[in-house]
């Protein structure tokens, strides 16, 4: 078997049969893998062996190589609430909890006044959150929970659902609780099995037999999709999920080839069969790009042609919503690399669709970390492929997620404001900037920990912290850690940059320094170190210490010490160690007026 | 499907589910000839055969099985 195929099925549907008997071979593929490698308590209220293998292919596929807990039969919980030293020792980054159907330890009685069935609904409730808050103080690590499926059984047949003792009443109030929770807490996010039962279907999700057997609480194709689902939640989490979205035009955005059949002859909107699925592909589109997916075209047309499909009265998309729209005749590998330098985001954050297998094939050939999945042919089913996929799991929804795209737009004016400049730091003076820099707080803590979790290329250490660890940066006499907010005159960027700096023996090492892409070139990452050596300052801290640490992404800022004025103190193999005497320290900031909260 | 052509079969699953290429089955094989045929692999091998084969085992059917021959003779009445 080739190792596309033995790959291929980890990719939704999932090829279980492959799964299980070539498993050896698949784990042999995936090794050759690179990935940033995570702690995962896996607590189980059933069966949770074969859970854990299937979790370590998802895991391993997604880039990230997982070590284990694995909690003994039935003991999930407990382990939580009594303090499992193993698992105190073990330090997660992450808990999950297997829980569905067979948890429910009390179901209503018919006879239950609505008042009692209440109770029953908050009892099942609080044995749950008893364990999250406590995880919440203990292990203070991420919580993935499962919420419940349909129940298997309707004694009352429809009335069930309606009915105030129904089953799948008293199911879907548990699970609003669940869902409300999530709402008030940042470091829990929900696994959707109700979601994904439907989807594969009750009768294939529950195996009684298996239950039976051996105390499996679902399926074995349930526990796949359950394994596919927590892994695409992880690597959003981690911030390896997809951020820009690659479109081919003709024949994908809409029928029919613009070029050819000119802007009427094309198939978009109402008026034919595959015109309303091809304005209905866009309109999915549309809302990706509104939760803060970039948009990008990759077509073999002129530019004029491209702009003259996207001006289609049913268009959806307009030409306007895309951060990068490369229209030419020459191989689409080369524009997806133009892409990739415009829209500052490495190959693995893009995902191409072309309906065309040869020009997928290009790409998978010459941009392997592209994703490229097959679509197939029949444009009904593409953005199906693509949220099946879950190659856009989003773990939050921040406001700098659904403001993203306003921000390109910006930048869009920003660039064509820039070629009325001469030099470029009197463009940069034009732009009117100010930053507002503070100390790590509560309020932004978890924009935050989103971009020091996220970010990869203007990234010096690549370091991650968990929630944890930003806390503890709040507040402490040996960390100076802060963050900048840039504004200027076409907008709010947003919170862009973050720097912390452990003091060790009057010697402040910088352990984070980072800064979103899309404030690149602005100066913003000369006026953070400014500002922590000004707090080095009145601590009386006379040398700085900073740190490069090589990774795939980036390359981009090798030379950034260097270019602040420290000196290079050694080198080793992908790290290099730079040191700065604060009082030789000059300000490379000239163009952004700086104020402290 | 014959004796031989299942025989054949579950020993290909079989080496597959329990990650040993050099397992060698015949019908007088039985769980306590294969180091790797433990409770939890037993599982594993059921849910895949009932993958290959397309059929479901029933409750009780395949918790004491003798040996190969028996499970062999299961999959092909089945099958039918």
């Amino acid at each position: 078997m080739s190792q596309n195929q033995l790959l291929e099925a980890l990719e939704y549907p999932f090829n279980l049969s492959t799964i299980m008997t070539k498993r050896a071979q698949i784990v042999g593929e995936l090794s050759k893998l690179k990935g940033i490698e995570k702690r995962v308590a896996v607590l189980g209220e059933s069966n949770t062996s074969e859970l854990v293998r299937l979790l370590d292919l998802f895991l391993q596929k997604n880039n990230i190589k997982p070590v284990f807990f694995e909690s003994n039969y039935g003991q999930g919980r407990q382990d939580i609430l009594s303090n499992n030293v193993e698992l105190l020792k073990f330090k997660p980054d992450i808990v999950y909890i297997h829980s569905n159907y067979f948890n429910i330890r009390q179901w209503p009685k018919y006879s239950d006044a609505p008042e009692q069935i209440e109770r029953l609904v908050s009892n099942e409730f609080e044995s749950f959150r008893t364990v999250w808050d406590k995880i919440g103080t203990s292990l203070k690590c991420l919580v993935i929970q499962n919420n419940f499926e349909p129940s298997p059984y309707r004694p009352l047949g429809n009335l069930d659902f309606a009915h105030h003792s129904g089953s799948i009443n008293f199911i879907n109030a548990i699970n609003q609780k669940i869902a409300n929770y999530a709402q008030q807490n940042s470091n829990f996010i929900v696994n959707d099995i109700n979601y994904q039962a439907s989807l594969l279907g009750l009768d294939k999700w529950f195996d009684f037999n298996l239950w039976y057997r051996s105390k499996y609480a679902m399926s074995f194709a349930a526990l796949t999709l359950v394994a596919h689902n927590i892994g695409n939640m992880l690597s959003s989490h981690w911030g390896l999920t997809k951020r820009c979205l690659v479109l081919d035009l003709d024949n994908t955005l809409w029928g029919g080839v613009i070029g050819d059949d000119g802007q009427t002859g094309i198939e978009i909107g109402p008026d034919s069969v595959k015109g309303q699925a091809h304005q209905d592909f866009q309109r999915y589109i549309r809302k990706l790009s509104e939760r803060g997916i970039s948009l990008a075209i990759a077509s073999k047309n002129s530019l004029e042609s491209a702009k003259l499909g996207l001006s289609h009265p049913h268009s959806i998309l307009k030409h306007e919503d895309f951060a990068s729209v490369q229209a030419n005749w020459g191989p689409k590998s080369d524009s997806i690399q133009q892409i990739s330098k415009e829209v500052s985001l490495g190959f693995d954050s893009l995902l191409f669709i072309d309906d065309n297998p040869a020009e997928r094939e290009i790409i998978h050939q010459f941009l392997p970390n592209v994703a490229t999945p097959n679509v197939g042919r029949n444009i009904a089913d593409y953005a199906l492929k693509i949220d099946r996929a879950g190659f856009f799991e989003a773990s939050k929804l921040e406001s700098e997620d659904t403001n993203r795209n306003q921000f390109y737009a910006d930048n869009v004016q920003r660039e064509e404001h820039k070629l009325q400049f001469d030099s470029y730091l009197d463009y940069l003076k034009s732009l009117e900037m100010s930053a507002i820099l503070a100390k790590f707080d509560q309020e932004n803590i978890s924009r935050i920990f989103q971009l020091i979790n996220k970010t990869n290329q203007f990234n010096l250490t690549s370091r991650r912290y968990n929630m944890e660890s930003v806390q503890n940066c709040i507040g402490s006499s040996n960390t100076i850690a802060i963050y900048g907010r840039l504004l200027d005159k076409f907008g709010d960027n947003g919170i862009v940059s973050v720097i912390v700096g452990h003091i060790l023996e009057g010697v402040c090492h910088i352990d984070i320094n980072l800064m979103s892409c899309r404030v690149l070139n602005r100066q913003m990452e000369f006026a953070m170190l400014d500002q922590l050596i000004e707090f080095c300052k009145t601590q009386k801290i006379r040398t700085v210490i900073g740190e490069y640490i090589e990774s795939d992404r980036n390359k981009l800022v090798e030379n950034f010490y260097e270019s602040a004025g420290f000196q290079l103190d050694r080198r080793s193999q992908n790290t290099s160690f730079w040191s700065l005497d604060v009082s030789q320290h000059q300000s490379k900031n000239q163009a952004i007026k700086v104020s402290i909260v | 499907m014959n004796t031989n052509d299942v025989l054949n079969k579950v020993q290909e699953t079989m080496r597959g589910v329990f990650e040993n290429p050099q397992i060698n089955l015949n019908l007088q094989s039985s769980a306590k000839d294969i180091s790797e045929w433990t409770s939890l692999n037993h599982i594993n091998l059921i849910v895949a055969l009932e993958h290959t084969f397309n059929i479901r085992f029933d409750l009780g059917e395949v918790e004491d099985l003798a040996n190969i021959e028996e499970l062999v003779h299961l999959i092909i009445e089945k099958s039918q």
